[in-house]
């Protein structure tokens, strides 16, 4: 379904949904960086947001994390207005575009201090630190200083820490920048997993095919407005020469109308 | 030629986008008000220069028989290598590989980028030029010398050209030649980031000289003969078209060739070596080790650092935990932190020379250093830059579990622990240089707490107090110094007002300690010393815990719109404020005294300009904090006043001078002592200035108090108490900040209390009356008409 400012006519039941936003906008003195957006995320899911650069998805995600307030509008993640942030902080996971790690520690002393900020259980939480890092792939490294680690590396280090405390919704920044196919795949695999565990998921992205393989409904952000959101097959489906998901994203994102 | 114009141009356009960036960069509301306030508060030092660069001009317009040339001719080269120093060094950080990278990969040349870098480094210092130019073009003014100011303008500019050159290209040497001696990372990386140890050492060196021409008895030599180093000559160059002035001879010219000569070679030579540091691969020793992931690990790898809280302290305390992390920061990038070095630069000039000229107060000089170091580098080490440090993180902490205030203490924590190790050891030098151990008495007991407990007093102040300005202040970009090291430097402001409000507080502090202990050596009166040290240490506290709560709040409201600062940091707003405002007029008078010339018994005009500028401060400081808190213009409660509300300041001006008659009725039965507003003392035997007073005191007094103390204070206290309590905690205010008004002439204490306590009484009515009518007009008409009604019946009972 494309949006062109129509209104949705299969609204689920707000109390399921893990995500919803209505009329959620954000300007930047003159400049409307989002422009009332309108979504709903149905809990387990994993909403897939694409845009190119300075569409707005990184100011969307800073709105629902409760670290930029919207200008209008509003929105719930788990059921708590983003408004609330003392309230809403124990539900969700964030991912920001730059890894949040500090360079000095290593690894394991980066998530400890992770976990114990969160006020986690000491043990269940060193188990599923190793759980998690061996998942990903650094166990080997876990003991070496982020400062010496790749872009890739530390992406990793970030996702496992945005995951850690299990939140109902994690919301990730381009979680696979950086990243070769093999670590990608690693990525994915977690993710996959801890969407199998109840999380809802919501996360940026550029890379195309990952989105096609993890998401199940797609948004494409354009200028700020919500341009395009369906799952990505069906959004496929609805140009007639078979194409791609790029495609399709090269053509809502242009400036002619659709 | 062509090529030399192109690089040109585009060296502008290079200088052009960093100054445009440096100064937007730098462009918040906050930082603008700390700025204004510091030029105003630093102003009458300025202005008093300006005075003194003037009147040296008037008087040695004749001539003048000072060797002022011959000293310049000596200084001159020590001068240009202080000048190297600070600002050829320290500049050359952006001349570094990551700050040029973007530069590197576009088609400007070489030669076109360090033009465009050296003209910014040029302009950055224009403001400090600036402030040097003002008395020196007063002096040119003052002996009618015009040519000297162009003389200084065109002999000047070569110099600072040379330096900032020099200074560029020994940055460069030492770099290349460190990446080429292959040294471990963390060796490496100490030895890059040491420029301003370097600058240290040369203090200390310089220091050492200084102390050794001393003669502690006789002062300072200054060197008159010919100079050492023959560049020196090219001072004469400087004084052209003085009264000062020496015809420049032969070895002028030649100095003047080598320093003009000089220019282009050293250009030529930052050409050649910068692109030998910017596209040099380091040595195998700085191998980047940039690994990838996915290695299959080898064995069991067991955690070593598991959260494993445990039993103990650290199991029950997130805050000390915290606090491990961030001293973990400090103890594994020390060269983060090696830019503390500039705090030990006046440390080492004045103590230095003291303990060489001085041999045997060496270690009470040591001892003082390391006393002083201390509680600067609480502050300065985990403090200074809390929310800069943190970076990406920001994002982990304000959403984690944790309450805000943990990361705050923790912060401070880990400060006071590195301050306390310093002064301690600092302060024991001192104490067993001085007197050995102290046998354990009653006093020396007594004595101790007081030092004890003034010395962790100063240390909780600095700390708090670097984690308010430095969250005021902060500096959020990463600066990559020198190749993978990366420091997150405060602002340099932050780091200054820091370090001057510890002197300040630890002078503060010190004058207390005397003054409380036995002996005490000021000869002051131990109330009145117990009254003074209790206010004293009252102030620190506000100040200690507001900037505590201010750091907090900011943490907490990282993407927040509102700071959400509570009611307690509301009232030390309201002291605060009111401090400021005395200060501020304190300043202003001070520059407009050295700005008039005003001499004592001071005139008529002279008083009303004095008068007024006072009041400016109050004005600024209440507008201001509008300003900076975004509430506006709209939050003053002006408007022409309806009829009615004429009758309210008719009724409001009785109901004060009905209180006033009572009050001073029950005063006489009670034959209590009264003190005297000073204003009113300035008679001086002339009645009549009392009628000078009366429109200053209805269109300034009344008005600018009202402003700041209604309009302002009180109305931001309604937003957090119930509105009685906001009128009382106003009038609290008020009547403390007219304290200095009434001291002055030796009254006695309970006379000012008495006094004192009428005014809040007055006070307390205005501030209803505020309240009622919402208009500050009406009150300040009352408050206005009131001072001038007493006024007038002064001159009347006194003609």
């Amino acid at each position: 379904m494309i949006l062109d400012g129509t209104e949705k006519t299969d609204s689920g039941a707000e109390q399921q949904a893990a995500i919803v936003a209505k009329g959620l906008t954000r300007r930047f003195g003159e400049t409307v960086a989002v422009e009332e957006l309108n979504l709903e995320v149905p809990e387990g899911t994993v909403y897939g947001f694409l845009g190119p650069n300075g569409a707005g998805k990184t100011t969307t995600i800073e709105m629902l994390t409760t670290l930029l307030p919207p200008t209008s509008g509003q929105a719930r993640v788990a059921g708590v207005p983003v408004e609330d942030r003392d309230k809403l902080k124990r539900y969700i996971g964030y991912l920001p575009h730059e890894s949040p790690v500090y360079e000095s520690f290593t690894a394991r002393e980066q998530l400890a201090y992770a976990a114990d900020i969160r006020n986690l259980d000491a043990d269940t939480a060193d188990e599923r630190i190793e759980d998690l890092l061996e998942r990903v792939g650094l166990l080997a490294d876990a003991g070496d200083r982020i400062g010496t680690y790749s872009q890739g590396m530390r992406r990793k280090v970030g996702l496992v820490q945005a995951l850690l405390h299990d939140p109902e919704v994690a919301f990730l920044d381009e979680p696979t920048s950086g990243l070769d196919p093999r670590a990608s795949r690693a990525v994915i695999d977690l993710i996959h997993e801890q969407v199998r565990t109840g999380t809802t998921v919501f996360l940026s992205s550029h890379i195309l095919p990952v989105v096609e393989e993890l998401a199940d409904t797609v948004g494409v952000l354009y200028q700020g407005r919500l341009v395009a959101e369906d799952s990505p097959d069906r959004l496929v489906d609805r140009r007639d020469d078979s194409g791609t998901l790029e495609d399709v994203f090269l053509e809502v994102t242009t400036d002619r109308p659709v | 030629m062509a090529g030399l114009r192109t690089d040109l141009g585009v060296g502008v356009a290079i200088a052009r986008a960093e100054l445009r960036d440096l100064l937007r960069r730098n462009d918040s509301r906050r930082q603008r008000a700390t700025l204004a306030l510091l030029a105003l508060l630093g102003i009458p030092v300025w202005l008093s220069f300006i005075r003194q660069g003037y009147s040296l001009g008037v008087t040695t317009r004749g001539g003048t028989s000072a060797d002022v040339v011959p000293v310049a001719r000596n200084l001159l080269v020590p001068g240009l290598l202080v000048v190297i120093l600070f600002g050829g060094l320290g500049a050359a950080q952006s001349l570094a590989r990551n700050a040029v990278r973007p530069l590197v990969l576009t088609t400007a040349s070489t030669r076109a980028i360090v033009v465009g870098k050296l003209l910014y480094i040029l302009s950055t210092w224009l403001l400090v030029l600036t402030l040097a130019a003002g008395p020196a073009l007063a002096y040119a003014v003052g002996a009618r010398a015009p040519v000297f100011a162009l003389a200084l303008l065109a002999g000047g500019i070569p110099l600072l050209l040379l330096t900032v050159g020099v200074g560029l290209s020994l940055a460069y040497l030492l770099w290349v030649s460190i990446e080429r001696l292959g040294l471990p990372e963390m060796a490496r990386r100490l030895v890059t980031a040491s420029l301003s140890v370097v600058a240290f050492l040369f203090a200390f060196v310089l220091g050492l000289s200084l102390g050794q021409t001393t003669d502690s008895t006789s002062g300072l030599a200054l060197p008159t003969g010919d100079p050492v180093v023959p560049l020196g000559w090219y001072a004469d160059l400087l004084f052209i078209g003085s009264p000062m002035a020496e015809p420049p001879g032969p070895r002028t010219w030649a100095a003047a060739l080598a320093i003009w000569g000089g220019l282009p070679l050293t250009f030529a030579v930052l050409v050649r070596l910068a692109p030998a540091y910017w596209y040099a691969t380091p040595a195998d020793g700085n191998a980047d080790r940039r690994k990838t992931s996915g290695a299959v690990p080898e064995f069991e790898s067991t955690p070593s650092e598991r959260i494993g809280r445990g039993a103990g302290l650290f199991g029950r305390s997130t805050t000390l935990r915290a606090a491990l992390g961030y001293a973990r920061h400090v103890a594994r990038r020390p060269d983060q932190y090696v830019y503390l070095f500039y705090y030990l630069f006046p440390v080492a000039m004045v103590l230095v020379p003291f303990g060489v000229s001085n041999p045997e107060m060496t270690p009470a000089a040591l001892g003082v250093g390391l006393l002083l170091l201390g509680v600067w580098l609480t502050g300065g080490v985990v403090c200074l830059n809390p929310l800069g440090t943190e970076g990406a993180m920001l994002s982990q902490l304000v959403l984690a579990e944790t309450p805000a205030r943990t990361f705050v203490h923790a912060r401070l924590l880990v400060g006071f622990a590195i301050g306390a190790g310093l002064s301690l050891t600092g302060l024991g030098i001192v104490v067993v240089w001085g007197a050995g151990v102290p046998p354990v008495t009653v006093t020396t007991v007594w004595v101790a707490l007081l030092v004890l407990g003034g010395l962790a007093a100063t240390l909780v102040v600095s700390g708090a107090f670097a984690l308010a300005i430095g969250s005021v202040l902060p500096k959020f970009e990463t600066t990559e110094v020198f190749d993978s090291v990366e420091t997150l430097v405060p602002s340099v402001f932050a780091a200054l007002i820091h370090g001057v409000v510890s002197l300040v507080v630890f002078s503060g502090l010190t004058v207390t300690v005397l003054a409380l202990s036995p002996g005490n050596p000021f000869g002051i009166p131990r109330l009145a010393a117990l009254l003074g040290a209790g206010l004293f240490v009252l102030a620190l506290v506000a100040l200690a815990d507001g900037s505590r709560r201010y750091a907090i709040a900011r943490l907490r409201a990282y993407g927040r719109e509102k700071l959400g600062l509570g009611r307690t940091y509301a009232v030390y707003t309201a002291f605060g404020l009111s401090v400021l405002s005395l200060l501020l007029g304190q300043s202003l008078s001070l520059a407009a005294v050295a700005l008039l010339g005003v001499e004592v018994p001071v005139e008529t005009s002279d008083l009303a300009a004095l008068f007024v500028v006072e009041y400016l401060g109050a004005v600024l400081v209440g507008v201001g904090f509008l300003y900076v808190s975004r509430r506006g213009r709209s939050y003053l409660d002006i408007r022409w006043p309806t009829p009615r509300e004429v009758g309210v300041v008719a009724v409001g001006l009785l109901a004060l001078l009905a209180l006033q008659a009572i009050g001073s009725f029950v005063i006489g039965q009670l034959n209590l002592p009264a003190a005297e507003n000073t204003l009113f003392d300035l008679e001086d035997g002339d009645p009549s200035l009392l009628l000078v007073l009366v429109p200053l005191i209805l269109l300034v007094n009344g008005p600018v108090e009202e402003l700041l103390y209604r309009n302002v204070v009180q109305k931001y206290l309604t937003e957090q108490f119930p509105t009685h309590v906001a009128v009382l905690l106003a009038s609290v205010v008020f009547t403390l900040a007219h304290i200095p008004a009434y001291l002055v002439g030796g009254p006695s204490l309970l006379g000012v209390a008495v006094t004192l306590g009428l005014l809040f009484g007055l006070s307390c009515v205005l501030g209803t009356l505020f309240v009622r009518t919402r208009n500050l007009v009406v009150v300040a008409a009352v408050h206005g008409l009131y001072n001038a009604t007493l006024l007038v019946a002064l001159y009347l009972t006194a003609a």
